[in-house]
């Protein structure tokens, strides 16, 4: 056992005055009396009752455990079990959910006590490992002492960003000896966790999303508490028009909603209401106008791909005859017209349309398109789909193909010097495929290709939290973990000191009940 | 002491039968007298006075009648005083008390022209002269100031007073704690020499609700003999039920005799025990 405040030990030096106070009231006392004869004849029909002394001198020993018991209480106690380490790892939990205030304090303070009173209670000879979890990992401190990692402590601060545990299940195993990790959740951890907080009484925007085909926006709440809420949501642009909406969400439950603006604007915003442990994942911010989308230029004359570009809202497009070296940078370029790109697009996508450089010969037969089995368009039919006098790519080094044929690729994809490429050499006057559906579906899912199914700028303009406050299976064991050798933790044993205190407390008064 | 008095002053000590024996003085007695309270007639009988002769009954019946009148006596009373160490306890020391009633009713007894006598009860009791009249109340105050606690209760020395072996009747306070043996043949002997007895006994808080806890050394102030005690509860409360069945008992011993009985507390009012026992005469 170990004890963080020493000075609560105070109340032990009452026991001498506790035994000084017994001896002196258990003296003999001498009082002269008119007659003793009563007392004679109560003395003898007493004879009987022998139980007294040794109540009085329980009354004694439960009087100074009780003293025991408080100072114990007051002295903040700990039990520690098992051998002592030499090297301890610290693992914080430092994912969003750590900002919740509970009682005027963040989870992430409480956090940041728990390890200090833990790291006071250690050795002072012993290494400290110091790691942030978020989704990704921090390394802190490495077998650095207990008043280097004390000091770290005071520097740190939590993120926005959620618990990934597969991340920690990754970096948990890079460290020898004992292991102890604070956090606010309840999670399987194979060392000793240290949980703060008792509540998490949240609703929280997990997503948010604006559908410019229908125009309506979509996003989701999800109420982490243990009871049904009753969640006022605010939607507000940026003119200041808002609208209220209220709905009620069980426990536990993610509840998808939709709002359909007048006019679409720059911007929404989607606000809880309610007030909660945690207000960052309580607003979310949904770009919608011009300025936030990607923006991608058509180089050269192309009718089929002007209109597939046209009806992708999503996308900030612009038509060029061609680029020039005072224009503005685009998120993607596309050539048409065996057009090649010159200056002003490094960091960008380039998609080349016809690129006679990259063509090894032109088929007079007719060919079937088909999409690759393992590209992002597999999971299109497109039989039925065919070119005439087709042209066939050459087989680019690390260039993955998108349609093909039966005599090689007509659209690759890949890596030049770091930037995503797309070569196509598919004569788009001689082929039914413009005219079908798949079309504008192959450019917009190439164009997500190209983004990354992202397609608005500037994301760190809105912070908005994340889908999941952890990420992975929060019970999951994997067979190492189960052999790990347990570790029991630093266990507070301050609420046992005062059970006890109140429980000799009892005792004590049932005692003096039964010897006056 | 002037308050106390004045308190008691409408109060009287009155027998409640009528006398046998005594002085003449202000009580029907059971004798024939010279009072003015026609008793009979009987029979002249030479000898008797010529001067009670009933002339009228003569003249009616030629016979000669003697008119008999009741004769009136003085009472006597006595206070039974307990003086031994063992009246010397208490918070309001119960001797004090005693001393308060004593005073009380030797001032009703001699403003009401009765005989007074005081007898302190002790292992060496002996009787204070009687004495009768108003002005001798500050010989009285005298005695009771000069007496202090002293010896051991005896009660059978009573018995062998002359002050009441000499004459029979009379009223006797008999004012004490009881802590000690034979009170019974005591109160047997005062009720057979005829006396109206009035016992008023007295107890400390301490004695009735003792207060005491722990380790004890008991040490009896008369015999000086010894008890080492460590009190309970259950001890207390045994003891409560003993000193209770103690005061019962004193009670129903009076009530079989005929006896006024009052209990007091050593901090109760002299005046209002007084009311309580005399009151009921």
């Amino acid at each position: 056992m170990r004890l963080l405040n020493m000075q609560g030990l105070w109340p032990v030096l009452l026991i001498p005055l506790i035994l000084l106070l017994y001896f002196k009231k258990h003296q003999e006392k001498e009082i002269k009396i008119s007659s003793i004869k009563i007392w004679d004849e109560v003395l003898k029909e007493a004879e009987g009752i022998r139980t007294k002394n040794i109540n009085k001198y329980l009354l004694l020993f439960l009087e100074i455990m009780i003293v025991i018991s408080i100072a114990l209480a007051l002295s903040d106690p700990y039990l520690v079990k098992g051998k002592a380490e030499d090297e301890i790892t610290v693992f914080l939990d430092s994912s969003i959910s750590m900002n919740s205030v509970e009682k005027g304090e963040s989870h992430f303070q409480l956090a940041k006590e728990e390890i200090n009173k833990f790291l006071h209670t250690l050795k002072d000879d012993v290494r400290i490992n110091l790691v942030l979890i978020d989704s990704d990992e921090n390394v802190l401190l490495e077998r650095g002492s207990k008043k280097e990692g004390i000091d770290i402590l005071k520097k740190i601060s939590c993120s926005d960003f959620p618990l990934n545990l597969n991340k920690f299940s990754e970096i948990k195993s890079q460290f020898d000896g004992e292991k102890v990790f604070i956090t606010d959740k309840d999670v399987n951890f194979d060392g000793s966790v240290i949980k703060v907080g008792k509540d998490f009484d949240n609703l929280g925007i997990t997503y948010g999303y604006y559908d410019y085909y229908n125009g309506d926006l979509i996003y989701k709440i999800k109420n982490y508490s243990s009871k049904r809420k009753e969640v006022h949501i605010s939607i507000s642009d940026e003119e200041g028009n808002k609208a209220i909406d209220k709905w009620s969400i069980g426990p536990g439950e993610e509840k998808d909603m939709f709002f359909h603006p007048k006019k679409e604007k720059n911007v929404f915003i989607v606000s809880i209401e309610n007030e909660d442990s945690l207000s960052e994942d309580n607003k979310y911010t949904i770009p919608v106008g011009q300025k936030y989308k990607k923006s991608v230029v058509l180089v050269g004359d192309n009718l089929f791909f002007d209109s597939a570009l046209k009806s992708i809202p999503q996308i900030n497009y612009v038509k060029k005859d061609k680029i020039s070296s005072g224009d503005k940078k685009f998120d993607l370029y596309i050539f048409a017209d065996n057009q090649s790109a010159e200056n002003n697009i490094e960091d960008s996508g380039v998609w080349y349309l016809d690129p006679e450089w990259e063509i090894s010969g032109l088929k007079t037969r007719t060919e079937e398109i088909h999409e690759d089995e393992g590209s992002f368009l597999s999971d299109l039919d497109m039989s039925k789909t065919y070119v005439n006098n087709a042209k066939y790519l050459n087989d680019i080094k690390n260039f993955h193909p998108l349609l093909k044929g039966e005599g090689g690729s007509f659209m690759v994809y890949g890596m030049k010097k770091g930037e995503k490429v797309m070569y196509s050499s598919l004569d788009f006057n001689n082929t039914n495929f413009v005219m079908t559906p798949y079309f504008p579906i192959v450019i917009k899912e190439s164009i997500g290709w190209f983004f990354d199914g992202d397609y608005l700028l500037d994301k760190e303009e809105f912070t908005n939290p994340p889908s999941q406050l952890v990420v992975g299976d929060m019970n999951n064991r994997d067979a190492n973990e189960r052999k790990a050798v347990s570790y029991t933790p630093l266990k507070p044993i301050k609420n046992y000191s005062i059970l006890l205190a109140l429980v000799l407390l009892v005792m004590e008064w049932k005692v003096y009940k039964n010897a006056f | 002491m002037d308050d106390f008095l004045r308190q008691i002053s409408d109060l009287k000590i009155k027998p409640r039968k009528k006398l046998t024996y005594g002085e003449i003085g202000n009580y029907r007695s059971q004798s024939l007298g010279n009072s003015m309270n026609f008793y009979d007639h009987r029979q002249y009988i030479p000898q008797d006075d010529v001067r009670r002769i009933d002339w009228k009954a003569y003249m009616r019946t030629k016979n000669l009648y003697i008119r008999q009148f009741t004769e009136e006596k003085t009472v006597h009373i006595k206070v039974i005083m307990d003086n031994s160490l063992s009246m010397d306890y208490g918070t309001s020391v119960k001797f004090d008390l005693a001393k308060t009633l004593t005073k009380g009713i030797g001032y009703l007894t001699l403003n009401q022209g009765d005989i007074f006598s005081f007898v302190p009860l002790n292992n060496e009791t002996y009787a204070e002269t009687s004495i009768k009249g108003k002005d001798k109340f500050y010989q009285l105050l005298k005695v009771l100031d000069s007496i202090s606690c002293e010896g051991m209760t005896d009660y059978e020395n009573i018995i062998r007073l002359n002050e009441f072996n000499r004459e029979r009747g009379g009223i006797t306070f008999l004012i004490t704690d009881g802590f000690g043996e034979n009170i019974d043949k005591v109160l047997d002997f005062l009720c057979g020499r005829g006396e109206e007895v009035l016992f008023i006994q007295i107890l400390s808080e301490d004695e009735v609700e003792p207060e005491v806890n722990d380790k004890l050394k008991l040490i009896d102030k008369e015999t000086n003999e010894i008890v080492k005690i460590d009190i309970n509860r259950i001890m207390k409360d045994m003891y409560k039920k003993k000193i209770n069945s103690f005061i019962d008992n004193n009670r129903s011993m009076s009530l079989k005799r005929d006896i006024v009985y009052t209990f007091a507390l050593s901090s109760d009012s002299p005046q209002e025990i007084l009311r309580k026992t005399i009151g009921g005469m």
